[in-house]
């Protein structure tokens, strides 16, 4: 026998699920109300009848799986003790200590910073000339605790601020910055001459 | 007439509730109610020779891991989708240690005939035989709808594919099948 497929595309869907005992009710009985009157429905029922007769169920040793199968997990699942590292109380002790030893870090760093910047200004007095090591005296400014050193060479160096400083010892520091202008120029201008050659050459490479 | 699928998961969660609280025998029941299905979708998908050990495996994964199982698909379906995983896993396994014994249509046919004894309807060992012709997805597709019932939803979460398109592939399927029974008849 030939077999076609019904017009009926929503109730060829059902079909397999009607074979199989997977339909509710209402749609069971629609199923049936309509293999009554088409023929077509009714020979794909039967094609799908054999197809779960070539298809059995595949008879399973259920003892053997269900004894395998664990029991379920109850109480705490965790009894394995965790390493010393990943212990949550030494986790926190090793957040505190990091902090602590930060904190106390930046704090030793901003102190030193003013003694940096007085060495900073010192420092040309020691580069420059005869490179001797000059001798410094110490001037105690108007500011209790500001300490002021003028070298044996005239210049100055200091931890405090200008505003601070006696007319005297301004005009030293002045002198040390006149002399500092005194010094030959250090800029490399041999550099220089071939870079704007190249540009009056090449004056199209100017913009990129 | 059997469950629909809302009673099916409705049981389903109680005997997982059950087994959650320590009754073993809710864990025999399950196993009852799902392990027949799972065996003719492994020896239908071609491994025959280890139906028994992969429905074990199947379950005591699912046991293992049932805390991750969200009742948003049926329990059944979430079967299938591991049993489904290790079968490409093995096959993958065997496929790495050179054992390649890749499902040919002619060789899933072959394996069927000796079975065909234990088919005794004629028209069923046919019907087998036309089955075998089609592609691995379109025989499981169209072997989960015909023997298991399943929506194409569910379908589509055990094959990895969509709805439309096991719907598509359950159709073609079944237009495959016809023709090739009314050339051989």
């Amino acid at each position: 026998m030939t077999m076609h497929d019904c017009p009926d595309g929503a109730m060829r869907d059902l079909l397999p699920l009607y074979v199989s005992g997977a339909l509710g009710t209402p749609d069971h009985t629609r199923v049936e109300a309509h293999l009554t009157g088409c023929a077509d429905c009714v020979a794909e029922v039967e094609l799908l009848r054999a197809v779960n007769l070539a298809y059995p169920a595949q008879a399973i040793n259920v003892a053997n799986i269900t004894a395998k199968i664990a029991a379920p997990r109850r109480g705490p699942v965790r009894t394995t003790r965790l390493p010393f590292h990943r212990q949550p109380l030494w986790r926190a002790a090793a957040s505190v200590t990091l902090f602590i030893v930060g904190t106390a870090t930046v704090l030793v760093v901003n102190n030193r910073a003013p003694a940096d910047s007085a060495t900073a200004v010192a420092q040309p007095a020691a580069v420059d000339g005869a490179s001797q090591t000059p001798a410094e005296t110490t001037v105690a400014s108007n500011t209790p605790g500001t300490v002021v050193r003028t070298t044996s060479n005239g210049l100055l160096s200091l931890g405090a601020e200008l505003s601070d400083l006696t007319d005297a010892q301004l005009q030293t520091l002045l002198g040390s910055l006149e002399g500092l202008d005194s010094r030959p120029q250090a800029d490399p201008t041999t550099i220089a001459t071939p870079i704007m050659q190249e540009r009056t050459q090449a004056p199209g490479r100017s913009n990129q | 007439m059997a469950l629909t699928g809302n009673d099916e998961r409705a049981v389903d969660s109680t005997l997982i509730a059950r087994w959650k609280a320590g009754d073993q025998s809710a864990a025999t029941a399950i196993v009852e109610r799902h392990a027949s299905a799972l065996a003719r979708f492994a020896a239908s998908s071609g491994e025959r020779e280890q139906v028994d050990e992969l429905v074990q495996d199947t379950f005591v994964r699912a046991f293992n891991s049932i805390d991750t199982f969200r009742a948003d698909s049926a329990f059944r379906t979430w079967l299938f989708t591991i049993l489904k995983r290790l079968i490409l896993d093995r096959r993958r396994a065997e496929r790495r240690q050179g054992n390649v014994v890749e499902l040919e249509e002619t060789h899933a046919v072959q394996a069927y005939d000796a079975l065909d004894a234990l088919v005794a309807d004629e028209t069923a060992r046919r019907v087998r035989k036309a089955v075998e012709t089609l592609s691995p997805l379109q025989r499981e597709v169209f072997l989960l709808r015909v023997t298991d019932g399943m929506a194409y939803s569910d379908i589509a979460a055990v094959v990895g594919s969509t709805e439309g398109s096991c719907r598509v592939h359950y159709h073609n399927a079944m237009r495959a099948i016809k023709e090739l029974l009314n050339d051989d008849a």
